[in-house]
């Protein structure tokens, strides 16, 4: 992954669930017609003591094998060399295939325009030298891109699938505090799944 | 959400045009996928005019019905781009390529030999077509469709065809394959839909997932058991109305009742687990 840009790191422990990133995703791209590219979803928001409390802010993880990029039939996807996987709007037939074979729920459906939209990367912002709007507004820095951020982060966190199918480039740093054993349970847990 | 209605509401489903068109294309292609298959066996068979026209009415409306599930309709023919290569893109070949052999045998001929061809090259764009429905929702990634359900339209595509080729009157050889299907169909129905939810996955239509037992009951009665029973009480043509009728309910449980793998549905998978110590 050394020429790679696009993914995005999630420090857990900062990132205190402001939805920050989110309002900016929306201001940056206009998004009122398919809603946001970028969620953030509350884990054990009700804080209950026998699991940790986070939040994961998620958008399109630009996969190293994206699912979206094999699913369409118009090549309407396109994975660029350092790894930001373009939707070219203009192939778009609107089929929702994508949609369907993606399992991060990233590819979203325009109703209005009656094409699929996703997460860019903010490609013009970084062609220009700077960062995706979501890593620049957030107010912790617990949102950064895999170029910005220290190897060695955990990919895999309860909530989160990685099926190794389409190998996402995300990463998520465990929130601190939270006993290794703990955390290892609930790890064996969510592995269980077929 | 509380159930107040009868049936399921359908209104939330984007992919009502998609069951529309997989309803119509199912039968026909089954149809004609079975005559490779009696010719075969071999069982005498035949293929009167009136069901030729059905099937390429069928066949027609379905195509026209898929139209209706796309966002930019106008740029339809850009999904051939990858044929052979994204089974969404196959499938649109082997459905136009099937509409078209169709509707040639449709045109009285009196040149046998053409016919014949013509049928042949029909019972194998249907039988492609079938497999290749499956296909499509054999996601790599998305493992809650990686199930026996994507064996169901060719089984179920198989057994209404033979079905409604058993309803023509000098056809009546057909009917323990058509039988036999049928089985198998229903065979197949119920170990795609015994398990009630994968971990991890969520309902895509939780309004219609209420309805879940009564949907695969119905889907089974007319798919399987009401024509079966019909058939071997002689009544033919009541048999093709009535798996025509389970070919619907099938398509729409099949996109209505499916599950979907998202970060949201495996958080919540969490949370029932934090919950549950």
């Amino acid at each position: 992954m050394s020429d790679r840009i696009a993914g995005f790191v999630v420090d857990l422990h900062r990132c205190t669930g402001c939805n920050a990133c989110v309002l900016a995703c929306r201001l940056e791209h206009g998004l009122a017609s398919v809603g946001a590219w970028r969620r953030v979803i509350p884990l054990n928001d009700a804080r209950h003591p026998a699991g940790p409390t986070y939040f994961l802010s998620v958008a399109c993880h630009h996969c190293e094998r994206p699912a979206c990029e094999r699913s369409c039939p118009t090549r309407a996807y396109e994975q660029r060399p350092d790894g930001i996987v373009v939707h070219r709007e203009e192939r778009c037939i609107g089929c929702r295939y994508c949609e369907m074979a993606c399992p991060f729920g990233a590819p979203r459906f325009d109703d209005y325009r009656g094409v699929m939209t996703k997460c860019q990367f903010c490609v013009e912002r970084i062609d220009s030298g700077e960062a995706p709007a979501c890593v620049a507004a957030c107010p912790t820095s617990a949102l950064r891109t895999i170029g910005d951020a220290a190897a060695g982060d955990l990919a895999v966190i309860p909530g989160f699938a990685d099926p190794a199918a389409c190998k996402p480039a995300v990463r998520f740093k465990p929130p601190r505090g939270i006993r290794g054993a703990r955390l290892a349970e609930f790890l064996g847990s969510a592995a269980k799944r077929p | 959400m509380a159930r107040d209605r009868w049936l399921p509401p359908i209104r939330c489903m984007h992919e009502w045009p998609l069951v529309l068109f997989t309803a119509l294309t199912v039968p026909a292609a089954g149809m004609y996928a079975v005559t490779l298959l009696a010719e075969a066996a071999p069982l005498p068979f035949g293929t009167p005019a009136y069901l030729r026209g059905l099937a390429a009415a069928l066949l027609v409306g379905g195509l026209a019905f898929s139209f209706l599930h796309l966002g930019r309709p106008r740029r339809a023919a850009l999904a051939l781009r990858r044929a052979g290569r994204n089974p969404l893109s196959t499938e649109v070949v082997f459905a136009a390529a099937l509409c078209v052999v169709a509707l040639a045998l449709v045109v009285p001929s009196d040149w046998q030999a053409a016919v014949i061809a013509l049928r042949r090259l029909a019972g194998a764009c249907g039988a492609a077509l079938l497999v290749t429905f499956g296909g499509v929702y054999f996601l790599r990634a998305h493992w809650p469709w990686r199930t026996t359900l994507v064996a169901g339209p060719l089984v179920s595509g198989l057994a209404a065809g033979s079905i409604l080729l058993a309803a023509a009157p000098a056809n009546g050889a057909l009917q323990p394959l058509a039988l036999g299907l049928l089985g198998l169909d229903a065979v197949v129905c119920l170990a795609s839909w015994r398990r009630r939810r994968p971990p991890g996955a969520l309902p895509a239509h939780p309004a219609i997932d209420e309805y879940r037992r009564r949907l695969l009951f119905l889907r089974l009665l007319f798919a399987n058991l009401l024509p079966a029973a019909l058939l071997l009480a002689g009544f033919r043509p009541s048999a093709a109305i009535a798996v025509g009728m389970g070919v619907l309910l099938d398509r729409f449980s099949f996109y209505g009742l499916a599950f979907v793998q998202t970060t949201e549905a495996n958080v919540a998978e969490v949370e029932r687990m934090i919950a549950g110590r």
